[in-house]
């Protein structure tokens, strides 16, 4: 800091440290949050708060008529690049989570972690029975196993500065099988105490045909081969769910999900990253926003996927759905596909059914490898357009670009070409009947293209 | 820094960067307080102690300088 007189130092180095402040925090109470995703986003805007800062160092210091500070001092650099350096950590942090989610790398410099395991008596349950399981911090892992018992392993894990204290912290804590009026309920009592929430990890096997609903509000959820409904709820933490026999529902607040080999119908819901849902002979429901990839193969029912940023209904995914916050791609479709979205590029090869594409910014491609049979309905906003068709299509098409040109590899005779006053028009038909294909787009060209 | 045989500068600027010691002795002791009768610890609330260093910063800085002796 200058000690010149008659000359200010600068509010940025304070701005930086509030703002590194609140990123620490909100880390530390969010992890998993992918804070350094928004600083790769939006880093820009500390530039702006830099400039913000010299502003007002430059009001302030003219409205007192002393001598303005340095547009950045050694200070202010160095605290500059310890942001950087904190989102680049933040980032490899995530990176190695993601890679590993057991690592631990909250470093407590006064305590330690210790674990242990116990087992509970197993308990004979009625066929149909409802099960649930919840922990306030800790996995669930469930699955079933081959007689009418419900056995349930606990493993405990709490912090504390001795090997003592910590057993003592994981004693009070215990695990009991409730009958309640709808079925049973497998919790941990006394998991909160004045040092914070004990670990209780739940690995329960189940009986055959069991319905499950499983809740964690600090860990994993991991479900396989369970015959009846499963509901599956994590604030913190991802899903699993392999192989069900019945309808599977999933919340969460973030984390990834996946579900795969399910019976019944799928839907998904809240916040989070990743979802892979795959081989679902009912429908899957995604509601909610999610950072992506989004990947959703082989659905016999009806596939949809509803957020603030796009609005997809899909009917027999036979192929693939992908989305992401760039682009959607969407191929081997049976039956009709519904897109409606906003700033993404489009993908889609292949839909049997009718095709219905709004998007406002990006750019639109569609394959056909057999011609289509059903209308087309494509409107832009602005970016481009591109339409492959096979050689042996009919069809009756009607193209508009307000500003931007129509380019059609099609020529016969049916059809009328003009690319005037900066406005392109494509119209008529090709071959005989044959669905109606039609394509507005404001800014950017149209294609239709022939393939061999 | 001014020892004891100066004259203390009492300008704003100097008045507020004199009780950036105590400002983080006090937000030190608040976390800790809190860490005893709440479940989060130390651990969890030290940027706390960025945000107040940060926010005297900026105080200081706004803080007019007139009437300033230099040391």
């Amino acid at each position: 800091m200058s000690n010149a007189p008659n000359q200010r130092g600068s509010i940025f180095s304070g701005l930086l440290l509030i703002f590194l402040g609140a990123v620490f925090l909100f880390e530390h109470f969010h992890p998993g949050f992918r804070l350094w995703h928004y600083f790769y986003r939006y880093w820009p805007l500390l530039l702006i708060l830099w400039g913000a800062a010299k502003i007002i160092d430059h009001l302030s210091a003219q409205r007192s008529g002393e001598g303005k500070p340095p547009l950045l001092s050694g200070g202010e650099a160095a605290l500059m690049v310890l942001v950087v350096f904190v989102f680049i950590g933040l980032g490899v942090k995530s990176w190695m989570m993601e890679k590993d989610p057991n690592l631990n790398l909250n470093v407590d410099m006064f305590s330690k972690d210790y674990s242990e395991t116990e087992e509970l008596p197993a308990k004979t349950l009625p066929a149909n029975a409802q099960v649930t399981l919840t922990t306030e911090r800790g996995d669930i892992s469930a699955h079933t196993g081959e007689d009418a018992g419900l056995r349930v392993m606990v493993n405990k894990s709490a912090s504390g500065p001795t090997e003592s204290a910590a057993q003592e912290r994981m004693k009070k804590v215990k695990v009991v099988i409730e009958q309640t009026g709808g079925g049973y309920l497998v919790h941990p009592v006394n998991q909160e105490d004045s040092e914070g929430v004990v670990g209780a990890d739940l690995n329960v096997t189940l009986p055959p045909q069991t319905a499950l609903w499983a809740n964690t509000s600090h860990g994993n959820v991991n479900i396989s081969d369970v015959a009846g409904s499963v509901t599956a709820g994590s604030s913190n933490g991802d899903i699993e769910i392999h192989k069900g026999g019945s309808d599977v529902s999933a919340k969460m607040s973030k984390g990834d999900v996946r579900i795969t080999g399910i019976a019944g119908n799928v839907s998904v819901a809240g916040h989070g990253n990743e979802i892979e849902i795959s081989d679902v002979k009912g429908n899957a429901a995604i509601d909610g926003d999610f950072f992506g990839p989004i990947r959703v193969r082989s659905v016999a029912g009806r596939a949809s996927y509803h957020s603030q940023k796009a609005d997809i209904t899909i009917v027999g995914v036979r192929g693939r759905l992908q989305l992401d916050s760039e682009q959607i791609e969407i191929s081997d479709v049976a039956g009709a596909s519904k897109l409606n979205t906003h700033d993404k590029d489009i993908d889609v090869e292949n839909v049997n059914g009718r095709l219905d594409i709004t998007d406002t910014k990006g750019d639109i491609k569609v394959r056909y490898s057999q011609a289509p049979r059903e209308d087309i309905n494509i409107a832009d906003d602005s970016g481009e357009v591109d339409i492959t068709l096979p050689l042996n299509s009919s069809f009756e098409v009607s193209a508009v670009s307000q500003s931007g040109e129509v380019q059609s590899d099609f020529d016969d005779s049916g059809l009328k070409l003009t690319n005037e006053n900066g406005t392109g028009r494509l119209s008529g038909k090709v071959g005989t009947g044959g669905p109606k294909i039609h394509i507005a787009t404001s800014y950017g060209t149209i294609y239709l293209h022939k393939s061999s | 820094m001014a020892d004891a045989n100066r004259i203390h500068c009492t300008c704003a600027h100097c008045r507020l960067r004199s009780l950036m010691g105590p400002f983080i002795i006090i937000t030190v002791g608040v976390l800790f307080l809190i860490a005893q009768f709440s479940r989060f610890s130390f651990g969890d609330l030290w940027p706390v102690l960025l945000i107040v260093i940060g926010a005297v910063l900026v105080a200081q800085q706004l803080a007019s300088k007139q009437g300033h002796i230099s040391s």
